[in-house]
Parts: C-alpha cells; structure tokens; sequence
C-alpha cells in the first residue's frame, strides 16, 4: 500500500528533516511513527500526503510513484488518503454536516452521495444528533472526530494522523484511538504520528521510531520506547518483532479484540 | 451542481469583498470607455478626412455679381504654374455635393435653397509646397470672395485628433493596467478570506481547476461588468453628442455595425483584463501547494 523507497528531505538546502528512509506498510496495517520533536515524523506525513515532495528517493502510495507526480495529479492523489490534523481544521463557518459534506462537494461528488454518505459517517464517530452544530459548540473531542469523519467520509484507502490527539486529553484520546482503530479494522491503512507513549503502549501496533530523521526501530507489536533494533542508519526490514519493556501493564493490546481498554491504561500513562 | 456551486462561488466572493470590488469595475469601466471613446473619435476624423482629400486642396468662392468673370477666373488659375487643375464648380453642382454631404440630414438639405450656395474654383496644386502662395494669390483675384483651404483646417484637425487619440490611449492603457492590479488585488484578498477553505478543499482533493475556476470567474465578472458599463456609457454618451451638437462638415454619423463590433471588442478586452488580472492574483498562492 505504501513503499517508500531512500527518501530524503532536505529544506532550504541545509536542514535534513528526514534521511533514507525506506519502509513498507501494508494494505490493513496499523502504523505509530513516534520519535522526539524534530525526528521526522511530521515530515514523513507530509511525504506521504505529498504535501512535500522528497528531495530524493521515491515514495509509492497505492501504486503510484508520488515524489515525482505532477501537482496536477496531486487531487487525485489527496481523494485515496485522508488525513487527521492535531488542529482538526475544520471551517469554523459550517455546521458539523457542512464540513464534512464539503469535503465531497468540492471533489465533485453529486448531492445524493452526500446526502446518504454524511450521515453514516456521523453514525460511525458517534456524532449523529449533532450534524447541525458549528465546530465551536462543540469539545474537542467531538471536534476531533468530525475531522476524523470528514477525512473518512470519501473511505480512502490510507488515514494518515499527524499528532491527532495532542489537543485532547488522555480520557478522550482513547475515544479518538477506538475511533481510529474501528476505521483500520475496516481495511483502512492507518499512519499515525504520535508523542503519546500512553496511547502506543497500550495499542500495541507496529511502531516505526524516528530519530533525527532516520528510521531507528521498527517493531510489529511495539511500544513507545522499545529496545533499538540499530542505531544508525537503519534500514529495517518489516515485521521483525521486540521484545517490549514495558513498565506500564498492558491487559489488552488488541490487534483484533473487542472493545480496548484503554481508558485504564491511559491512566498511568505518561504522555 | 458544480457550474451552478462554482458561479455561486464567484458571486459570494464579490459581494464579500464589494467595495473593492466596485473599485475594480469602475477602473476597468473608465479604463474602457476610453479606449471605446478614442475608437469612436479615430473613426470620425478618419470617415472626414478621407471625404476632404478627394483631391480638392484649395476652393474659392465666388462673388455672385460678375458671374460673367467666372471663367476668368478659372482660367488664370490654371495658368498658374502651382496648379494642376482648376476646376468651375457651378451652383448646381454645389448643391448636389451639398445634399451628398449631408445625405443623412434631410431638413439641412430643405432649409438650403440651391441658389444660395456660392459657386466656385476649385484648385488641385500640382505643387503642394506652393499651397500657401496659390492660396494669397488666389484671394487677390476680384471675384474671389473667400478662400478656404480644407488642408490647413484638416492638418490641425489631424494633429490634434492624433494627439489626443494617443493620449486617450495611453491613458487608456494605463488605467488598463491599474484596473488589472485591482482585480488582481480583490481576488488576492478573496483568496485571503478563503484560505482556510482552499487549504481543505486541496487536502481533500478539490482539482486546481475547481478551486481556481470561482477566482477566475471573480475576475471576469468583474472585468465584463465594467467594459459593459464602458460600452453601453460610451454608445449612449455618442448619440447624445451627436444629438446636440451639428459639427457641421466633420462625418459624426457612424454606422451601428461599427459601434457593434468595436463595442464587442471592449467587451472582449475587459474580459481579457478580467481573467488576466485573476490569473496574476492566483499565481502566487498555486506555487504552494
């Protein structure tokens, strides 16, 4: 579903935000990008939105070679990857039905698909009596999950989250998480940024760690601060599994379970 | 759904931003009618001229008591070396160019008995250096009344309407050129009101050409409505010009087609200035992505 292949980003000549990056996720995957501020991982959802392009190497999305792909052909690109923003970004203007209608207005969906798509939607993130409210009457959380439903509603086939729960607090977080996680079981690949060790401790997806912009672990099954698999350049091949360290009790970390159980864990978590 | 929500678009941004956008039109709107003005002005002088070069350069009008020295008169002129030809042009002739001239001005041609225009000489030089000579010679002769030479008349006529033919232009283009910076500008600060709205819709997918196309459609509006303005102000501005003053000989009377198809080629331009002014306002903001 996604290959990135050597991919380098350098900005204004000087500043490597990311070097020779190589990694494969999967159709279906789950994926924690986690790493210090300034590792890379923003850089590398950009990449993967073609909101940069790489300065070098290639990077494939769905079959496409992105990094060289004409901005026309971006569009096009966007329509099979939704993306989720710490700041939600929603239109402070429109009704929570609005925003997320607006997103398949504008890409030239007729009125019908909008008017039965919308509402499932809401349904799914558990909004569906408050389609007719302005983002600012709403929480955060909530606001949260219309950017999740907006980004969600044309059912791309990658979500890519950059830092989606850094606004929220821990309680509300893990609302977010089940949202996100109920979305990947459908078949989405999910891609997420993330500095909240609570959250990737108790998930226990596949965690992919920056540092300085290289790849420095990568664990099927991981936590926030695993073992290093290497220390330099990394170049790591998919699915090798750690052992974890956790200090922090994990009861479920449920790649197929039912409802997690985060809210217990997210407790003692120190995001 | 789509022409209908992208005109929508368009239309919300003018009236969001209505004063810079009356601003616009109106630039546009003086900028054209001065062009349309200087089109209209440059097809008067050029239709007049033309009838006045008919090779005639110099005319003397004759007294009408010694109609018998007429042909005297005619006679020495061609003597003169100066000359090419000189012509008689009786009464009757004088009136047949009357009603030729004036063809379109049927009480002017009712008002005028034939009896009452002067007969004349008329003078083609071969000489157009000896114009001035021919001319005060001309005058000295008994039965000559009055000379006039259509030439003088007609060179200044000629450079003035040039001179302020170029300056409409000119001044013209530079209000062209100001009335493209403010759509620019209107449609920058639409983009600017929107950002938010255009960062989404390129998040999520929206074609370039469906988020550029209501920006576009701002600028055209906007430059159609003010050359529409210009035309229509210009055409009435002719014909009550034309109405009220009778700038006797000078051909003011245009035909319609003319009006038409110059008026659809302010039309076009505003268009083109619309677009184009769009257009430099959108380029900053596509580089980013």
């Amino acid at each position: 579903m996604i290959e990135v292949k050597g991919a380098t980003k350098v900005y204004d000549k000087t500043t490597v935000a990311v070097r020779d990056i190589n990694l494969k996720i999967n159709k279906g995957d789950f994926v924690f990008l986690v790493g210090p501020s300034g590792s890379g991982k923003s850089t590398l959802i950009r990449l993967l939105m073609r909101e940069e392009r790489p300065t070098e190497g290639e990077i494939f999305v769905a079959g496409k070679e992105i990094g060289g792909m004409p901005d026309s052909k971006v569009p096009y690109h966007r329509r099979v990857v939704g993306t989720v923003f710490q700041d939600f970004k929603l239109l402070p203007n429109k009704t929570v039905f609005e925003n997320i209608a607006f997103a398949l207005e504008v890409i030239g969906h007729p009125r019908h698909v909008v008017e039965s798509q919308v509402p499932k939607v809401l349904k799914l993130v558990g909004l569906a009596s408050k389609g007719d409210r302005y983002p600012r009457q709403l929480s955060g959380g909530e606001q949260q999950r219309v950017s999740v439903a907006r980004a969600f509603v044309n059912r791309p086939l990658i979500l890519l989250a950059d830092e989606p729960t850094g606004n929220l607090d821990p309680a509300t977080s893990v609302g977010i998480m089940r949202l996100l996680d109920r979305i990947n079981r459908t078949g989405t690949t999910v891609v997420m940024a993330t500095h909240d060790h609570a959250i990737v401790d108790a998930m226990r997806r596949r965690v992919v760690e920056l540092e300085r912009g290289r790849i420095v672990r990568d664990d099927s099954r991981g936590v926030y601060e695993g073992l290093r698999t290497m220390e330099v350049p990394a170049v790591q091949a998919n699915g090798q599994a750690d052992e974890p360290g956790p200090e922090i009790a994990v009861d479920q970390p449920l790649p197929d379970g039912p409802p997690m159980t985060l809210e217990s864990d997210i407790g003692t978590g120190n995001a | 759904m789509r022409a209908e929500y992208l005109i929508g678009e368009a239309a919300a941004n003018l009236r969001r931003n209505l004063l810079l956008a009356v601003g616009a039109v109106l630039a546009v709107f003086i900028s054209l009618l001065m062009t349309y003005a200087a089109l209209i002005v440059g097809e008067i002088t050029r239709t007049t001229t033309l009838q006045w070069q008919e090779g005639v350069t110099i005319i003397g009008y004759l007294h009408e008591a010694d109609l018998a020295d007429h042909t005297v008169v005619v006679d020495r002129a061609q003597s003169w070396p100066e000359v090419e030809t000189a012509t008689y042009f009786s009464k009757a002739q004088a009136y047949e160019e009357f009603k030729e001239l004036f063809a379109n001005r049927d009480r002017w041609i009712e008002l005028v008995e034939p009896a009452k225009i002067p007969a004349s000489v008329r003078i083609v030089l071969a000489d157009t250096e000896a114009h001035r000579a021919v001319v005060d010679q001309l005058a000295k002769e008994p039965s000559v009344r009055k000379v006039v030479s259509p030439e003088d008349n007609l060179n200044d006529v000629l450079t003035v309407s040039k001179f302020l033919n170029f300056g409409a232009i000119l001044l013209g283009a530079t209000l062209g050129v100001s009335a493209l910076v403010l759509i620019a500008n209107t449609v920058r600060m639409a983009i600017y009101a929107r950002r938010e709205e255009i960062g989404i819709m390129k998040l999520v997918g929206a074609s370039n050409w469906f988020v550029r196309t209501p920006f576009l459609l701002e600028g055209l509006i906007e430059g159609l409505l003010g050359a529409g303005l210009a035309v229509a102000v210009g055409w009435v501005g002719y014909q009550w010009l034309l109405g009220s003053f009778d700038i006797g000989v000078i051909e003011t009377d245009l035909p319609t087609s003319f009006l038409l198809s110059r008026g659809m080629l302010v039309l076009l331009f505003g268009g083109v200035v619309g677009v184009l002014g769009s257009a430099v306002g959108l380029r900053r903001w596509l580089k980013e992505s």
